[in-house]
């Protein structure tokens, strides 16, 4: 929709000058109409025209209309580029992905989680916002099937886990930067057979618990912290990969 | 081995070098040259994926494994690159259906992504993951990932999707990369890949000014972090284009002369001269 905007924009806003152009004219007419001097003063100088729009209003007020609308349409193209953001819905984002429900509420503009309870066959949920805590995992229980859980950046915490220990086919479950433990993990993970990828990053969970999870079944991967950054070296001399400057 | 990859140095100029003579190599078309190539350059075992016209080599060897995107144009012309960064059609910032979808989307609701580079990352997806899935799982080797140009956008995009794919990417080398989406899109990059992307800008080149569909409006942003090469100001060449639009709208002729002003600048976008300038 948006391409075929851009593409008539320009006629759009040809279409808003030709009607301001044409009320204008109709402008000077009326003013010409009213007398010599009245349409002298318009056409030669504009600002003349905010004087003689209130005194001859019954005369200005066709040609006024022709202006104003010539400006909302002229400009509409430029409100509607500079507002295209808005028309992103930032509601609940669902998909059927071969034959299964994948739902987003990453970064949605609502506050209602009570969504989630009419939508039990979910199998990929998608809501790593703050405000979802171990509460709205409550809503998430008659979800089954459930195999993917983004919860990264959310407030669960050991609670919450306990409860995820009930959806026996998850396989993917994103925990970055939640308050959940070590303890945690290792008592209610070790039940997810199907469990295959976890998100660590962020937590305190152990690398040990993490690196003995994985052993436990072939394929399984992590996503965990990695050393913090190191300052880089100011002289990088003796390395064989250092180019000479440009011209050095 | 002339070139090596140093895992704890994030943003490392010797890193930068390192990934900026893949991204040379990327360009090989000859998969044997370009597997030869990366042997003698870094020591690794290289296999070229060549989808359509998205290529990706993957090298590997006991520590790392490396994905180099090759831009869409050979290093000294850029005629394929015009219609990515300035056509309507492609430059389009959208969700693709399907499993990519469910993979972009967690960014956020409001995230979109530029059509073209979704395009060419999902045709070369399949073939790429089933080879450095493998590659990272045997042995926990870190991943790295880098590309030049149109490359450099894949890239990005790439390192994203490895990452909801738990395929911990360890850093990302772009050099002259344009933009791939919108705010919503790169806040979410900024929160994932906080100190592992590294985005190389001469200041002089164009590319990673665009894409735009118009010069007035443009909702394409940059994720962190800019590290600045070279000398010139192209946002001030686009500002003056900009001055020249009557309606806001690019217009056939003002594409050409974007064009042409890129052209201009072709040295300020090769990735000899990136990897020349890195310090």
């Amino acid at each position: 929709m948006f391409a075929a905007f851009e593409e008539y924009a320009v006629y759009i806003v040809i279409a808003g000058l030709v009607a301001l152009i044409i009320g204008w004219i109709a402008l000077i007419a009326a003013a010409f109409r009213v007398g010599k001097a009245w349409g002298y003063g318009v056409l030669l100088m504009p600002p003349v025209a905010l004087l003689f729009i209130p005194k001859h209003y019954g005369m200005a007020r066709r040609p006024l209309l022709f202006i104003l609308w010539g400006l909302i349409i002229g400009s509409l193209p430029y409100l509607v580029s500079r507002l295209g953001n808005v028309f992103i819905d930032l509601g609940p984002y669902e998909r059927m992905v071969e034959g299964e429900l994948h739902l987003t509420l990453t970064g949605w503009d609502r506050k209602d989680y009570s969504v989630l309870k009419a939508r039990p066959g979910t199998v990929v949920l998608q809501m790593a916002n703050s405000d979802v805590d171990d509460a709205t995992l409550e809503l998430i229980l008659p979800m089954a099937g459930l195999k993917e859980l983004d919860l990264n950046d959310t407030a669960i915490t050991d609670a919450g886990l306990a409860k995820l220990a009930a959806f026996k086919n998850l396989k993917v479950l994103r925990l970055r930067n939640t308050k959940v433990t070590d303890a945690a993990f290792q008592k209610w993970m070790a039940s997810l057979e199907h469990l295959m990828e976890v998100d660590v990053r962020g937590t305190t969970i152990a690398p040990e618990t993490i690196r003995q999870w994985r052993q436990a079944k072939t394929g399984r991967k992590a996503m965990v912290d990695r050393p913090p950054a190191l300052p880089a070296p100011s002289t990088p001399g003796g390395n064989s990969n250092q180019l000479q400057p440009p011209g050095g | 081995m002339p070139f090596e990859l140093i895992p704890d140095a994030y943003g490392d100029p010797r890193n930068a070098i390192a990934c900026a003579m893949a991204c040379e190599l990327a360009y090989l078309r000859d998969g044997a040259e370009g597997a030869s190539a990366f042997q003698r350059e870094f020591g690794m075992e290289a296999k070229l994926i060549s989808v359509d016209n998205t290529q990706v080599y993957v090298a590997q060897n006991d520590q790392h494994v490396l994905a180099a995107f090759r831009g869409s144009e050979s290093p000294t012309s850029l005629d394929g690159l015009k219609d990515w960064l300035l056509t309507n059609a492609v430059n389009l910032l959208i969700v693709p259906e399907g499993r990519i979808g469910t993979d972009f989307i967690a960014a956020g609701v409001g995230a979109r992504f530029h059509k073209g580079f979704m395009a060419a990352l999902a045709d070369v997806w399949d073939p790429l993951i089933a080879v450095v899935e493998p590659a990272v799982a045997s042995g926990d080797r870190l991943l790295w990932v880098t590309g030049h140009s149109l490359g450099g956008a894949l890239a990005q995009l790439a390192a994203w999707r490895f990452n909801r794919k738990a395929l911990q990417v360890h850093q990302v080398y772009t050099f002259g990369a344009p933009m791939v989406g919108n705010k919503a899109a790169n806040d979410a990059f900024d929160k994932e890949f906080a100190g592992h992307i590294f985005r190389y800008v001469h200041l002089a080149d164009l590319v990673p000014r665009l894409p735009t569909i118009s010069l007035i409006a443009n909702e394409y942003r940059h994720c962190q972090k800019e590290m600045g090469v070279g000398e010139g100001d192209a946002q001030a060449c686009l500002s003056g284009l900009a001055g020249k639009m009557v309606q806001g709208i690019l217009s056939a002729s003002l594409i050409d002369d974007i064009w042409s002003a890129m052209q201009s600048r072709l040295s300020a976008h090769d990735i000899v001269n990136y990897r020349k300038l890195i310090k």
